[in-house]
């Protein structure tokens, strides 16, 4: 067993995103609330539905709607309390508002974000969730909406950020996401070893490059088909020509070109060399065609076009604490796959060429 | 070097001139193709103006790198190239690609023009393009010619290989074309010509690091 | 909005009709509700990180059978050489 440590580091890895990423429950959230057209100046009664919530009527669950505005002075906002919450049941509560009938003269739009506050699960808000129709004009009713937000409870213990759109699948960001960045790890060692075995001429660097980007092609298409079956769940179908789909998909084609090339040649020490040309050129015309691109362009994935970045408060640091394992984790099973296939294709061709050092 | 390098170029250039259809095929695909797309469409809206003429220049340059790296050579220019290095050869080669590119660019817009209106608003941008884009066409058109020289499937290969690695740098160039004819706002031009600079001396950096490594002669 | 014919009419204010438009994110989570969720969306879409788990452990399978699979051949004439 010399020489596995990462191996066994792999599994750990393996075994810690998948049990912390899939056990470590979601924040509580609010899945929907209806009405969402309110009319200003009647009582209206809001239905709320939650997501991991315990809503208990002993615990007193306090709701609110907060209007986009700017803060006031004093930690007060454009807000107003529920003036009684009815509790149905732990996912569900009724809050009856009675609504000015106008709106403050400096709010920024006709909407109002929800939030519930409860002793068991702490604060979550859903935004911008409701309109607000037929309000009066110059109704002086700024100081009616003017409230307090204060002494919120906070959470506590481990939780993914919940987002009503994604769901449990933001998990998905621990083995979707992290398998595209060991893709990407995987194609530069393919190229960092077709670079050596150009200047050195050692078959083995030849037979690493090829396992590389062989288990990076499998990555890719693995990456692009999970993809796939999570677009089709919160994006609504599984391909939306999404400027990243298309680059990674182009992407793909550049390692299957690769394959194709080597299969060509006449001669096996030809296909070597083109081959090991080809796979350090690709790689480095990656490099704009996945990063620098798809930022310069719309896309429905996060950290462009106006997105909510994962980089942000999306990928908050529990997420982190799961994500960055799971890319070295998948990163080492890589590793392993590509060794498992270049001491193949080593043995295939010349027994001798593999000194046990190298294992 | 420097004059192997050049003599090499003029040598290109004077095949070129000996094998007078081939130039005149390179012309008569871009005047054709053009013609054919008056005949089928009477007008052409900008966006796919825009579409058509980098279509055009990428075709003419798969044309153009594929016959310069696989074609029949004289016993002179044999004899220059067994003297100069593999990079040498490829350089001249790459250079004569660029400029014979560039003359297509020259030509497809005329041609455009001429059947279509012409929608591009800034000049200096769309030239600018139109070098930058055929610098890097040529450059990876050549070395993906360089590396098919020796396989099975040649040109058609040449094809698979080249052309999504040229996607990127074709839609940066879609998108640089519509912003010279006025057809998207786009602030972040500069920063498309820095990408498009950027990929031109990869490919460069690139050529001059690999080739003399795949370039071996059978 | 802005021009003469929706000028507010009774002190309703401006825009009313524009909150009738509602923001694409609660429209969806409207649909969920309304319809019966299915497999891949019940239990908070669970289920799609189940699929992909699933994919992904195929995917590794494969590629396992796959060197096998070299394996075996290589097996199969080492057996023949002796």
């Amino acid at each position: 067993m010399k020489g596995a440590w990462w191996k066994v580091l792999a599994v750990v890895l393996m075994f810690y995103v998948l049990f912390a990423g899939m056990l470590i429950p979601l924040k509580s959230g609010i899945q929907a609330v209806s009405p969402q057209t309110v009319e200003l100046g009647q009582p209206v009664e809001l239905a709320v539905t939650g997501y991991n919530t315990h809503f208990d009527p002993a615990r007193g669950p306090r709701v609110w709607l907060k209007l986009n505005a700017d803060t006031l002075v004093g930690g007060s906002a454009y807000g107003l309390a529920a003036a009684a919450v009815v509790v149905d049941g732990p996912q569900t509560l009724r809050a009856t508002f009675v609504l000015p009938e106008g709106l403050p003269d400096d709010a920024k739009d006709y909407y109002a974000s929800v939030i519930v506050d409860n002793a068991a699960d702490g604060t979550f808000v859903m935004p911008s969730v409701v309109a607000l129709a037929n309000g009066r004009a110059d109704s002086g009713d700024d100081a009616a909406w003017t409230t307090r937000f204060d002494d919120f409870t906070a959470a506590t213990g481990m939780t993914f950020p919940y987002r009503a759109l994604l769901g449990e699948s933001i998990r998905n960001q621990y083995f979707h996401v992290s398998l595209w960045f060991s893709l990407m790890l995987l194609m530069l060692a393919a190229a960092v070893y077709a670079g050596r075995y150009l200047r050195s001429g050692d078959l083995r660097h030849d037979y690493r490059s090829e396992a590389l980007t062989r288990t990076g092609l499998l990555f890719g298409i693995l990456g692009l088909v999970t993809g796939m079956v999570w677009a089709n769940y919160t994006w609504g179908k599984p391909w939306s020509g999404d400027i990243k789909q298309n680059m990674t998909a182009i992407a793909l084609l550049i390692y299957l070109a690769y394959f194709v090339l080597r299969a060509s040649m006449a001669s096996d020490q030809q296909a070597r060399r083109v081959g090991a040309a080809y796979n350090l050129f690709a790689f480095a015309m990656l490099i704009p065609l996945l990063y620098i691109i798809p930022r310069m362009r719309e896309s429905l994935h996060p950290g462009a076009g106006g997105n909510p970045g994962f980089g942000g408060e999306d990928l908050d640091s529990t997420m982190r604490m799961v994500f960055y394992p799971g890319i070295i984790g998948f990163t080492l099973v890589g590793l392993w796959l590509a060794q498992l296939w270049w001491r193949t294709q080593a043995l295939a061709n010349n027994p001798r060429v593999i000194a046990a050092s190298d294992l | 070097m420097l004059q192997r390098y050049l003599t090499l170029v003029r040598l290109e250039w004077r095949l070129e001139l000996r094998q007078g259809a081939s130039l005149a095929s390179v012309g008569l695909f871009v005047i054709g193709t053009v013609y054919l797309f008056s005949l089928a469409f009477g007008t052409l809206e900008p966006r796919l103006w825009n579409a058509l003429f980098w279509l055009v220049l990428l075709f003419s340059a798969t044309n153009a790198s594929t016959r310069l790296f696989s074609r029949e050579l004289t016993y002179r220019y044999n004899y220059y190239a067994q003297l100069a290095s593999p990079l040498e050869v490829f350089a001249a080669k790459a250079t004569f690609a660029t400029v014979l590119l560039l003359g297509v660019g020259a030509l497809n817009w005329a041609a455009l023009a001429l059947l279509f209106g012409n929608p591009i608003r800034d000049y200096g941008l769309f030239t600018l393009a139109i070098a930058l884009g055929g610098v890097g066409l040529a450059l990876v058109l050549s070395f993906v010619a360089v590396l098919t020289a020796r396989a099975r499937g040649g040109a058609a290969l040449t094809s698979v290989l080249a052309f999504p690695l040229l996607i990127p740098l074709l839609l940066t160039l879609v998108k640089l074309g519509a912003v010279a004819a006025r057809l998207i706002q786009q602030t972040s031009t500069t920063k498309d010509v820095l990408l498009l600079g950027g990929v031109d001396l990869l490919v460069i950096g690139l050529s001059i690091l690999l080739v003399p490594t795949v370039w071996k002669e059978a | 909005m802005g021009s003469p014919t929706t000028k507010p009419k009774n002190g309703v204010r401006e825009g009313a009709a524009v909150a009738k438009t509602k923001p694409m994110s609660t429209d969806l989570s409207l649909l969920l509700l309304q319809a019966p969720p299915d497999f891949f969306r019940s239990i908070g879409k669970i289920y799609v990180v189940v699929a992909v788990i699933a994919i992904v452990l195929i995917g590794f399978f494969v590629s396992l059978y796959l060197v096998e699979r070299r394996i075996s051949k290589l097996e199969n004439q080492v057996n023949q050489d002796e």
